[in-house]
């Protein structure tokens, strides 16, 4: 490859983590300014009591169930970047492609709901194989992107992972429903697809797009 | 007399505490969740200040910040972001925005700005008043 193609490759790559970063920081920050919202609420209310204003016990518990709720919301966003984090720690390894599905679907619901689209899990089987974790994520992330775009506003996108079903030990099966997914992928998604052996097509029902995975990848499979 | 205050943000929880917080300072204040009913509620009523999340679902704060400056430029908005960058300030302000606020917004400086919008969209209302009234009387010759 030469240098400017791997400095491409290498930015996309980039790219792709800063976008993630910034949309788990923005979450992360939407928490904070509702416990915020709730905590000073708290103090005002605390204030109030103070100078002699009864404090009603209702209220306390709605705000400080509201925070409770939002440091939930908090942690699950913390933990799943922290899993995301981890991706890059080794090259390959076995991987649930289910739970790397829901993560990538979870990562992504605001991105697709600040195009008026949801995100939504449908069947989800065990599917174990092993790949890498971190390119696996980047076209999963590629894929959602890539619906979301092409999926018009209040639609639900829906996906399902499941073993392949000729021989559930050859790998899994990805599918989309509910966006147009074009026949030519874009070219970071087709080097993604090439990278991770698998083999993506469109149509082979009623507007569903399929993603085969193999049982697994070698280390350099498919690298360019 | 009281500021009339509308907040939009998709983030019902923080709509309700931040709410509350502004009406135990004497604020009349109004609130909606969806970009959509928020245009509903500046159709229906004229606010000093609305206090916009920049990003929600549907329609982002910046589309919501020009269809509110189009049709009513005397009620004054306040951007309120989750990440505030130097680019999403000056886009916000050339569109008319008073001011760009980060969340988490001190409460104490958000009520000093709406007193500011307040102020400002009774500057506008006059201007705008004399403006028509100088309007007519040329029409009328007088």
């Amino acid at each position: 490859m030469s240098d400017e193609r791997h400095d491409a490759v290498e930015r996309e790559d980039l790219r792709f983590f800063g976008k993630v970063s910034a949309s788990i920081s923005h979450e992360i920050k939407n928490v904070f300014a509702v416990i915020h919202a709730g905590a000073g609420l708290l103090e005002d209310l605390s204030l109030l009591a103070a100078k002699g204003r009864p404090l009603e016990p209702e209220k306390l518990q709605q705000v400080s169930g509201s925070i409770l709720r939002q440091i939930q919301r908090g942690d699950e966003i913390v933990r799943n970047m922290n899993t995301f984090a981890h991706s890059v720690d080794e090259d390959v390894r076995n991987v649930d492609v289910s739970s790397v599905l829901e993560l990538m679907v979870k990562i992504s619901q605001r991105l697709a709901a600040a195009r008026n689209v949801r995100l939504e899990l449908g069947e989800c089987r065990s599917c174990p194989v092993r790949t890498d974790p971190y390119f696996l994520e980047h076209l999963l992330f590629g894929v959602i992107e890539l619906a979301v775009a092409h999926a018009s506003s209040g639609s639900v996108v829906t996906f399902t992972a499941t073993p392949l079903a000729a021989a559930p030990d050859q790998g899994a099966r990805l599918s989309l429903s509910g966006a147009r997914i074009p026949a030519e992928l874009p070219e970071g998604l087709e080097r993604l697809t090439r990278r991770l052996a698998a083999c993506a097509a469109s149509g082979d029902e009623a507007g569903t797009w399929v993603l085969r995975l193999p049982q697994t990848v070698s280390q350099d499979s498919g690298r360019i | 007399m009281s500021e009339k205050v509308l907040l939009v943000d998709d983030e019902t929880e923080f709509l309700e505490s931040l709410s509350e917080r502004m009406s135990m300072r004497g604020m009349n204040v109004s609130t909606a969740d969806t970009p959509a009913s928020a245009m509903r509620a500046v159709e229906a009523e004229s606010y000093d200040a609305i206090v916009l999340d920049l990003q929600m679902p549907e329609m982002n704060g910046i589309d919501l910040l020009k269809f509110i400056r189009e049709k009513h430029p005397e009620m004054q908005v306040i951007l309120l972001t989750g990440h505030a960058t130097l680019e999403k300030g000056v886009q916000a302000m050339k569109l008319g925005a008073m001011d760009f606020m980060e969340k988490p917004a001190d409460i104490d400086v958000l009520t000093e700005k709406i007193k500011k919008a307040q102020a400002r969209k009774l500057v506008l209302v006059e201007k705008m008043t004399e403006d028509k009234i100088r309007e007519i009387m040329t029409t009328k010759g007088w």
